[in-house]
């Protein structure tokens, strides 16, 4: 019974060792982007609500691309044409409500995020609270990564996040902004 | 005079004489960036005009009797011009290049260039059985057969470096199909008003003049963040690595790339304008049809008296003003689709299209008049009224399209189509790839889901989705080819392109061998078993895989 029993061990750690060497003894899982209702409403809460113009044109509108679907059966009208929640709405009508709940990572997102982005840190004066932070380093990874994750982040913009210039600091606001991690699920 | 004054003064000189732009434009030249992108040595560009709505083609592509001892029945409605005044057709074929073709391919366009240029490279598929009924399946199974695998655009543009993933044209089940595992896709609806705007819109960071510009101020930080990111992920990671092919992409100044597709788009619709009206070899000089009065119509018992006379459901053509009706008539979205794949393709920015239709409604022509050309027949009530409303449109979708109308819209569509492929063939042909042409790098993919059985009475054609033809166009396909098997049919429906069973195959030929042929010539390995790849390269030429071209013993449905 014994001998059995060892035997059994022994050949299973041998299927064990095969499968390992098939499969790679890694589990890697591909990066779930968030929809893009997500996306902006966090880009909202950092950037305050008059950039929900700069997100909407450059980001929101591209649904197909970026994910989201929109629930046609959630659309709460007030005075008879007005969206109680505009962003619920299913512009150009049935199809947005297909769009992908999930965006595949693509060169349009990509580009999407990037513009939308660069336009926050860059144009306009949605970014000047943020850099004039005191606490500039705390408050950037309080707002983009509030259950932490962005400690390698940090270590490499340490010089950025630490500086007083504001150009740096833009810097390192831009590459917060375009980081994935905050963006995946 | 002082150097600020002389300076002062020569730009004064500049306003006054209008030379202040072209001043500016030379100081700028050095600074634009070129946005042209080398098409990847190992890629293929692949553009499917899908012509979703069933379009009549015997008088086109779908060859019916391209070789002398193929058995030809002829038959109602299957004709490329008129044979008299009652409006009766008939499908007259010349030889050319050792196939016998409709005679549509010896016109010439409006440049003195004809139709049969388009043949020396072009390669026919005929007879695929696609099985299934109704319009969005089988589209379905055109462009994306195995509905767990990418649709062939997506796998193309899965495997590509092309700086943008493939870009689709159109809202309808053609273009509802896409689907690829890797890059995404751009649907660009053809309501937009700036095709190609909706394509580089994301790639402009507007009022940002110095992004690209000597100074290179924000490219330089935009570069930093970038390497931030990479030290984060790695040099491996997908989205780094797109955040860098955006970066690449980036426009200061969409308006040059505008104004030059305005351009190129201007000169489809003349090339289309100047084609489409006219009529030479369709025999319209020989109609003289019954005018239809409110009286005439009420009077007639039966479809087969008045059935070719029908436009659209319930719909007739009075029969005295054609040429009135057809006065405006353009082809709709489609100069906008060929200007856009134009610009795309010789930019090199994507290398995987769909020109497609704007709706479930593909149409031969639109802006038709027909203030005072069609009467209405109420069969509820019998009774019978001019129409009101402005029809617009004759569907490629024709169930209640009769013969008259059917061969004239199928006639200018065709008519304005081919030059279109003209022009793009000769500008593909002017870009240089190493020692070929872009053309030579090109694969033309002209489809539709499938082909039509005409009615008995005449009134329209119904879908016959046990025929599909595919054509295809490269400047690597060197010699005119017609391939594939369809039945003979009988006294009844006549010789119409059903598929035959191929011996060769052992089967009908079938939708997944089509799209197994695109991946063969493209050169990416095709998901899809056990489907058989039609066409092959031979050295540097594109040849057929099938060698039969008969017509077998069958009816047609």
């Amino acid at each position: 019974m014994l001998r059995i029993l060892i035997f059994f061990l022994i050949s299973f750690r041998l299927f064990a060792q095969d499968y390992d060497e098939i499969k790679g003894n890694v589990i890697s899982r591909p990066e779930r982007f968030a929809s893009r209702y997500f996306i902006r409403n966090t880009l909202i809460e950092i950037f305050g609500k008059e950039a929900s113009e700069v997100i909407d044109k450059n980001y929101f509108k591209a649904g197909k691309q970026v994910g989201g679907p929109c629930d046609i059966y959630e659309q709460v009208y007030h005075d008879h044409d007005k969206m109680v929640d505009p962003t619920r709405e299913c512009p150009g009508g049935k199809p947005a409500s297909k769009f992908p709940m999930f965006p595949d990572s693509n060169i349009l997102r990509s580009s999407h995020m990037m513009k939308t982005c660069y336009e926050l840190v860059y144009k306009g004066p949605f970014a000047k609270r943020l850099l004039r932070e005191k606490k500039f380093e705390e408050t950037l990874s309080q707002s983009f990564y509030p259950y932490g994750g962005d400690e390698k982040l940090k270590g490499i913009l340490k010089k950025s996040l630490l500086s007083k210039d504001e150009e740096e600091r833009r810097k390192a606001l831009l590459t917060y902004c375009l980081s994935p991690g905050w963006q995946t699920l | 005079m002082n150097r600020r004054e002389l300076m002062i003064k020569a730009f004064k000189g500049m306003v006054l004489t209008g030379l202040l732009p072209h001043f500016s434009s030379c100081l700028k030249s050095g600074e634009e960036k070129e946005f042209l992108f080398q098409l990847n040595d190992k890629d293929f560009n692949y553009v499917q005009l899908n012509l979703y709505g069933g379009p009549v083609r015997w008088a086109f592509d779908n060859f019916l009797k391209p070789l002398d001892e193929n058995k030809f029945i002829p038959t109602k409605m299957v004709g490329g011009s008129f044979k008299d005044s009652d409006g009766d057709v008939e499908l007259n074929l010349i030889k050319l290049f050792g196939y016998n073709v409709p005679d549509f391919w010896g016109l010439k366009m409006k440049s003195g260039v004809s139709h049969s240029s388009m043949l020396n490279n072009m390669l026919t598929i005929r007879g695929i059985d696609i099985k299934v009924a109704g319009h969005p399946h089988g589209i379905i199974n055109t462009v994306r057969p195995d509905s767990t695998k990418p649709s062939i655009q997506g796998l193309i543009s899965d495997h590509s470096k092309s700086p943008l993933p493939s870009i689709v044209f159109g809202s309808n089940p053609a273009t509802r199909s896409y689907h690829a595992d890797v890059r995404g896709g751009l649907i660009v609806p053809l309501t937009e008003k700036n095709l190609l705007e909706v394509i580089l819109e994301p790639f402009v960071l507007a009022e940002e003049k110095t992004l690209f510009g000597r100074k290179n101020k924000k490219e330089k930080v935009l570069q930093e963040v970038l390497g931030n990111l990479k030290e984060l992920k790695g040099v491996d990671d997908k989205y780094v690595n797109e955040l860098y092919g955006s970066l690449d992409l980036f426009i200061d100044n969409i308006e040059p790339f505008l104004e030059e597709y305005l351009d190129i788009l201007s000169k489809y619709e003349k090339l289309i304008k100047s084609n489409i009206r006219n009529f030479d070899g369709l025999g319209m000089e020989k109609l003289a049809l019954k005018v239809l009065d409110k009286k005439g119509l009420a009077e007639k018992k039966t479809e087969k008296e008045w059935g070719r006379y029908k436009i659209d459901y319930q719909t007739y053509l009075r029969g005295d003003n054609l040429e009135e009706m057809l006065e405006n008539a353009d082809l709709g979205y489609l100069p906008n689709q060929f200007a856009c794949t134009e610009f795309l393709l010789k930019r090199g920015l994507s290398n995987s299209l769909m020109l497609s239709t704007p709706n479930e409604m593909g149409s031969y022509i639109y802006n038709c008049n027909n203030q005072s050309n069609v009467l209405q027949k109420s069969f509820s009530e019998g009774r019978v009224i001019p129409v009101k409303d402005k029809l617009t449109t004759i569907q490629m979708d024709s169930h209640n399209t009769g013969t008259i109308m059917q061969m004239i819209a199928s006639f200018m569509f065709y008519k304005g189509l081919v030059p279109c492929l003209d022009r793009l063939k000769t500008e593909l042909r002017s870009v240089p790839v190493e020692n070929k042409t872009l053309f030579d790098k090109t694969l033309i993919h002209l489809c539709s889901e499938f082909e039509r059985i005409p009615n008995d009475d005449e009134s329209g054609t119904e879908h016959n989705h046990r025929s599909h033809t595919s054509s295809f166009i490269s400047g690597s396909i060197k010699k005119f080819q017609i391939c594939g098997n369809i039945r003979i049919g009988n006294n009844e429906t006549g010789t119409i392109g059903t598929t035959g069973y191929v011996d060769q195959l052992g089967r009908h030929a079938a939708p997944t061998d089509v799209y197994q042929s695109v991946a063969e010539i493209i050169g990416v390995k095709s998901p899809i078993p056990r489907a058989e790849a039609l066409m092959k390269w031979d050295g540097d030429e594109i040849v057929t895989n099938l060698k039969e071209l008969k017509n077998v013993e069958g009816v047609s449905c």
